[in-house]
């Protein structure tokens, strides 16, 4: 299933559309946030191990000595990227690294991986293997999952 | 072998190397198979990567370091991720004994920045097989 263009297809404006159109707009926040909570479409259960994370890994030295805490602001951004992702997206594997990043894993395969690591400046690092190439990079986090993101989301996972 | 001269000797690109897990979040199971990921391999904080050389060690001796490890951080042992020294070095790294503890080496001359150092340990992590406690 495709995630890469899945937006409120209303979002544009609705001036062919109207009343009808204005009330689809309005409604389609409270029709698909449901749905993204759904335990059958994994956000849910995603979100409780970002919560278990955070409850385990928010003092200094969580992974012995010279680790740093998960911040409540990083917790917060990856709660909200969660939130972002687009309904049907493969739940991501949730972790965390040593500088105290919250890392979001989609794989099928050793060398079909993609990494992302949430930095409390809100920013997303980013690393994937695909085969033989690879991609990383930075991209910042506004509320909405980067299209370069979303992209690799889809290349990783779409033999699953 | 003079087990104390060992300790300074280069790494070979046949030795294998274990990164020692203390973290559930840093395993993940896909395709029935435990894997380590690559949360497990960022250095950190001094940009090196911390690994314990197999050679001259019984098995379990080098179970017995990981508790030395795992006990020294206040954490669970849960297994190692083995990887072999010539993997490592198909990455722009270098490998330095650094004893004591026994048979420990430092992975250095990682990049500055954080996506460089994620795609590094990410082959690092494709490259390795994780062994359970």
């Amino acid at each position: 299933m495709s995630i890469a263009a899945y937006q409120n297809p209303l979002a544009y404006g609705t001036p062919a559309l109207g009343e009808l159109g204005a009330s689809i707009a309005r409604n389609f926040s409270a029709y698909v946030s449901p749905l993204r909570r759904s335990i059958a479409l994994g956000t849910t259960e995603a979100q409780t191990q970002l919560n278990e994370l955070y409850s385990t890994a928010n003092e200094p030295n969580w992974a012995g000595h010279t680790s740093d805490p998960i911040l409540a602001t990083t917790f917060t951004y990856a709660h909200a990227f969660l939130d972002a992702l687009p309904t049907g997206t493969p739940k991501p594997s949730i972790g965390a690294e040593p500088d105290g990043h919250i890392t979001f894993e989609w794989s099928d395969g050793p060398y079909r991986v993609l990494s992302l690591s949430m930095s409390p400046e809100k920013v997303l690092h980013y690393a994937a293997l695909l085969g033989v190439s690879k991609r990383y990079g930075t991209e910042p986090f506004f509320e909405e999952i980067p299209p370069a993101i979303l992209s690799l989301i889809a290349e990783v996972m779409r033999g699953s | 072998m003079d087990l104390e001269a060992f300790q300074k000797t280069p790494v070979a690109d046949d030795e294998t190397l274990a990164r020692f897990i203390l973290r559930k979040e840093w395993l993940k199971t896909e395709h029935g198979k435990i894997r380590a990921k690559a949360d497990a391999f960022i250095p950190y904080k001094h940009v090196e990567l911390s690994v314990t050389r197999h050679k001259h060690l019984s098995v379990e001796e080098l179970w017995g370091l990981g508790e030395d490890v795992a006990r020294l951080r206040n954490q669970s042992f849960l297994g190692r991720a083995d990887l072999s020294a010539a993997k490592v070095r198909q990455q722009p790294l270098n490998i330095v004994p650094d004893a004591p503890p026994r048979n420990h080496a430092n992975i250095t001359a990682w990049p500055a920045d954080k996506p460089s150092q994620k795609i590094i340990a990410l082959e690092l992590a494709a490259g390795s097989g994780f062994v359970g406690r």
